[in-house]
Parts: C-alpha cells; structure tokens; sequence
C-alpha cells in the first residue's frame, strides 16, 4: 500500500506540473502568481520547512506523556 | 400572534423536561426538540426581532439578518447531527448541558444587545464544562477547571470591556468597535478567549480531548465559532485579527503535527482553521468577511464529522494515541470513508466543501496585497493535508495486529453519513453555500489555475510525506505548549499565597477570638467576672464562651442564613416576573 502510493505519486506530480502550463492565474497580484508551477513549491517547500520547524518544536518541547502528573 | 420566537429558548427550556423522559420517548424527545429549533430558524426572516424595556435598556433577545441567519442554520443542523449521535447516552445531565450549551450559543447569535450577549456567553461557559466533566476521570475534572479558570477570565475582560463601553457611550447596541482604546481591548481578550487567540488558545487542546466521545462533538462546534461570529460584529476590518488569524493558521498545524492524541491532533486544527476564518475577518473586505463565514459554516461541517469520526474509533477500541491504533478501515468501513471525506474537506482537496471557503480567503489576502498573510495560509494548507494524511494513514491504513473491533453505533453511522453529505455537496454545488452568506458571492472556484494548484500542493507535499515518513510518524510525548508559563506562574503565586494564607489565617482566628468575646459579653455583660485571672486559673479548659453556650454551630447557623438567601432570590424572581410581566 505505502509503495504503491509513493509510485501513484511519483507519476501523478510530474504531470500536475506539466498541467500547470496549461492555465493561467486569474486573479494574479504577486510575480509568484504567474509561476505555472507555484502549487508543487509551496506543497514541497512547505512540507520541508514544517518537517525541519516540527523537528525544532519538538527538540525543545517534547517531554514524558506524564511530564504534568 | 408571535412571529418570531427565540431559538435558544427552545433548547434552553427543552432541557429542563429530559429527565421527564425515559428510554425510546427520551430519544425522540431530544429529537424533536432539535427539530422544532431547526424549524423555527428556517422561518425566521431577517429584519425581525424580540425586544424588551429594563431600567433605562433595551434588550434584544432576537435579532435576525443575514449574518445571524448563517449562523442559525448551520448550529441548529449541526445541532440535530450532534444529537443524533449522542442519541444512546443514557445521563440525563449530559444531554441536558448539551442542550443548555447549544441554547446559549444560539442566543449569543441572536443576541442584539451586550448584556444579552453575555449572559448567554456566560451560560454557555458554565455548561459547556459538564460535557468535560462528564467524562468523570481525574484528568478530565482538573482540564475542566483550568476551562472554566480561563472562561472566566475572559468573561471578566468582556464584562469590563461592555461596562466601559456602555460608560462612555451609553448604548449597548452590538456593533463595529474600531475606536481602539480600552473598551476595544478588553472586549476583544474576551472575544479572543473564546476564539483561541494566541496565546489564550491553551484551553482548547487542554479540554476538547477530554471532553466525552459526544460531549467533544458539542463542544468542537459552538464556542470558538460564537467567538469568531462576534469578531465578525465587531472586529472586522481590524489588521491586529488579521495577522493574529495568519498566526494560529500556522501555530495550530505546528503543534497538531506533534500530536499523538487523535482528538488533541483535531483540537489544534481548530485552532488553524479558525485562524482562517479570523483571517477573513481582519482583512474586512466583502470578500474576506465571506470568506470568513463560509470557512465557518464548512468547518463546523467537517470538524464535527471529524470528531464524531475520532469519537467513533475511541469509543469502539477505547485507545485515542496514533502509536496504538491503526488498520481500523476493514473494520470501520463507514467511519473510514466519513473521516475520508471529512479530511479531503478540511485539506481543501477539490470537490469537497474546503476547497471553496479556503480559496475565498487566501483570495481575500491576494487581492489586499498581504503577501505575507497569503504565504502563511498557503503554509497552513500544506500542514493542514499533511497533518490528515498521517490522522488517516495511522488510524486506518497502517498495520496494526493489536485492534480487533468492528463498526461504531448506528445513530453514530447515520449523523457521521448525513454531516458528511453537505461536505461533499457544497464542494459540488458552492451555490448553495453562496446564497446563505452576508455579502453578494462573485466567485468563481473551479478554474484550471485553482484546481491545478491545489494538486499539484497535495501531490508535492504527500510526496515528502511518503519519502520522510518517519520525521511525521507519531511519537509518545508531550509538547509543552503556553500552558506551561500558566502553570509556572500559578505555581508562583501559590507559592507567595502560602506564608500569606498562613498569616491570614492567624490574623482571622485572633480577630474572630476577640469578636467572639465581644459578642458574649454583649449578651451576658455579667461574664466579664469570669475572665478575670483568678477565674481561669482555676478553670483553665473552661472560656466563658463554652459556658454560655454562644459558640459557632454550622449546623445550626446555616440553615437562617440559607432560608434568607433563597427568600431573597425569590423576592427577586416575582420582582423581575412582575416587572416584565407590567412593562
């Protein structure tokens, strides 16, 4: 199940990228707007910075399930 | 004839004959009154009201316009949904603060008036802590007073905040407060209390789960929204909400991809998602406030299945962490495929009725040119996704030998079946959402850029997903959140309190000692011989006072004091039922 979703999503994000070329941002008002592939950036790019930012909380919050009792 | 009759009476007198009921005829009790509420909002016609004379005040109990409207509909059926799935809850109690807790809500809605508003605010903190406390475990009894703690805080900020504007403007109409000033500021730590404004939020994944498995149902719908409808009132159009909006956005997926906890995991993202909606409201625009309202209306949608979902998986393995649950879909068809859509929701995947209120408010930030807010709520749609992906992926699809179960109660199946309809319909046919928001809708959310975008976003982010599964997989701990500095500073204070309690205490005794022989000579002046030296001397384990016989009996002074207390509360009922029924 895990490797067939990652292969599903190794075949599908290319041709998401490929499909942005296709459209235009309607209500476009930063230069960011016009990237035909600002979607996969800001899915990747985000998903790297909340991993590394969960991984920094976590270093300095994290403690025992009964840290309180 | 009355035209107009105020929704929260219904509930909030319909709560007061559960007990009367048993069994079968309870259930369909609870029902019909749900029904009966529903009804009457969908005959409520904007621009009617319920106004009443105090002192020098008007009161309005009803106040309807398009806005409240919005609000009405989706309490009053997410109130039925909620119902029906606490339909096999036996305690009378329970049901009877839910439909306490709902009333209240829906007079906070319909309220016209700040002292209305925060009665009903009020009640609604006072019951909203049975649906915690019900659960009757230690840790849920101590998350229910630390609620109550910092409601109460917030009703005091909201109370001070009304007085003072009552004080320099003499009218309690609600209304926009854009002045600034100390009115602004206490009215809205009061508002944003309820709305998990950072860092006022602690209360919420504190005791949200550990509320019971319906009482969490309840409890996920009406506070924070109530305080999210009253920023729209008053705040709209503020850039501190809006930036405060754009911050729990992010902070609240943060802290729910850290979670274990299935329903602590959700409890963040109410935070996140009000954060969206506080957002909308902020910015002020039409389009923002619209936005705003839709998010509302959808989120109480689909957070609602998602706890009816997670209550669902704790109520038939008992187990609530991520690390002990796991392959629940071929046991719990029908909770998988609701919590499916209910997370394609909340993400905003297309089709589903996330996608149409997450686009108007990021397109509320474009076309205000916050840049910044704009890149935070897309950050927060990409925790968002990621965050119910792995609620999905650990619950029902990855491997666990351990869990043996099968599918939760049938009223549970049908609320979770029918809350999930209108996900998926708004998501089809946003119309239907359009025609019940404030403001007029010109927006167009299936366009190729928008729904291109929004996959390309789920493809790349579940892509570093599945390759860095391991850094999002679920962990045992606990994350410190601001709570810890409450906890800190109130630890501080007991610690001064203690020596200042103990002189307290010492001072108190000595006073009342005095008093005490003050009174009996007053009664008994001819004592005063007996406290002479010579007399206790010879007497040393006798005082005057045993002689007499005038010590303190609780027993005995009670009961007068308690007579006198309720003679006067019911002085003061005929009084007010006198007053309202003449005027």
């Amino acid at each position: 199940m895990k490797r067939f979703c990652k292969r599903l999503l190794i075949v599908l994000a290319p041709l998401a990228v490929l499909g942005g070329f296709f459209g235009h941002h309607e209500y476009a008002v930063f230069w960011w707007h016009h990237l035909s592939f600002l979607g996969a950036l800001v899915g990747a790019l985000g998903a790297l910075l909340l991993m590394v930012v969960i991984r920094w909380v976590a270093s300095l919050a994290a403690k025992k399930e009964d840290f309180y009792d | 004839m009355i035209d107009a009759f105020p929704p929260s009476l219904i509930f909030i007198l319909g709560a007061l004959l559960i007990p009367i009921f048993k069994g079968k005829q309870k259930q369909a009790y609870l029902l019909f009154v749900a029904v009966v509420a529903f009804i009457d909002i969908l005959c409520l016609k904007a621009g009617t009201g319920w106004i009443f004379h105090f002192l020098s005040y008007e009161l309005v109990l009803l106040k309807v316009d398009r806005l409240s409207l919005a609000m009405g509909y989706i309490f009053a059926f997410i109130a039925l949904m909620a119902i029906l799935y606490s339909l096999h809850v036996k305690e009378d109690g329970q049901h009877m603060a839910a439909f306490l807790y709902i009333g209240s809500a829906l007079g906070v809605v319909f309220a016209g008036d700040y002292f209305s508003l925060f009665v009903y605010w009020e009640i609604m903190a006072v019951t909203s802590v049975f649906l915690i406390w019900y659960r009757r475990e230690k840790a849920s009894l101590d998350a229910g007073f630390r609620y109550v703690l910092m409601h109460i805080l917030g009703g005091c900020c909201l109370l001070t905040g009304i007085v003072l504007h009552v004080v320099s403007n003499g009218s309690i109409t609600i209304g926009p407060l854009g002045g600034g000033g100390w009115t602004s500021l206490f009215i809205v730590i009061g508002f944003g209390l309820n709305t998990a404004f950072l860092p006022l939020h602690t209360w919420l994944p504190d005791a949200y789960p550990l509320g019971t498995v319906t009482g969490s149902v309840f409890l996920s719908v009406f506070t924070t929204k109530t305080g999210v409808y009253t920023l729209a009132r008053c705040f709209a159009g503020n850039e501190f909400v809006a930036y405060m909006g754009g911050a729990m956005a992010v902070f609240g997926i943060v802290y729910a991809l850290l979670q274990n906890d299935i329903r602590k995991l959700i409890s963040y993202h109410i935070i996140s998602q009000v954060g969206y909606m506080v957002a909308g409201i902020g910015m002020g625009s039409e389009l923002g406030v619209n936005g705003a309202m839709a998010h509302l209306i959808n989120n109480i949608l689909y957070k609602t299945l998602l706890f009816m979902c997670t209550g669902s998986v704790i109520y038939m393995t008992g187990k609530r962490k991520l690390t002990e649950l796991g392959g629940l879909a071929r046991m719990m068809p029908v909770t998988c495929i609701t919590c499916l859509i209910a997370s394609l929701s909340i993400s905003g995947a297309p089709g589903f009725n996330g996608f149409i209120s997450k686009g108007i408010v990021i397109l509320a930030a474009m076309k205000s040119h916050r840049a910044l807010l704009e890149l935070l709520l897309w950050l927060a749609s990409v925790g968002t996704f990621l965050s119910f992906t792995k609620l999905f992926y650990f619950t029902f699809v990855a491997k666990s030998e351990k869990i043996k179960t099968e599918e939760t109660l049938p009223n549970m199946q049908w609320a979770m079946v029918i809350t999930a309809l209108p996900c998926v319909l708004i998501g089809i046919y946003p119309k239907l959402l359009f025609s019940i928001l404030p403001h007029p809708a010109d927006y167009h959310p299936y366009t190729l850029s928008h729904i291109i975008g929004v996959l390309q976003l789920f493809l790349f982010a579940g892509l570093v997903f599945m390759v860095a599964i391991r850094a999002y997989s679920p962990h045992p701990w606990l994350v410190l959140d601001f709570d810890y500095f409450y906890r800190m500073a109130f630890s501080g204070i007991r610690w001064v309190c203690g020596p200042l309690n103990f002189l307290r205490l010492r001072v108190q005794a000595s006073f009342s000692k005095t008093v005490g022989y003050f009174v009996c000579l007053s009664r008994n002046p001819f004592a005063l011989s007996e406290l002479s030296g010579e007399y206790k001397q010879s007497n040393p384990e006798s005082t005057f006072c045993n002689k007499t016989g005038w010590g303190y009996n609780e027993n005995i002074h009670r009961k007068p004091m308690g007579l006198g207390v309720l003679l006067a509360i019911l002085f003061l009922f005929f009084y007010g039922l006198f007053y309202i029924l003449t005027s």
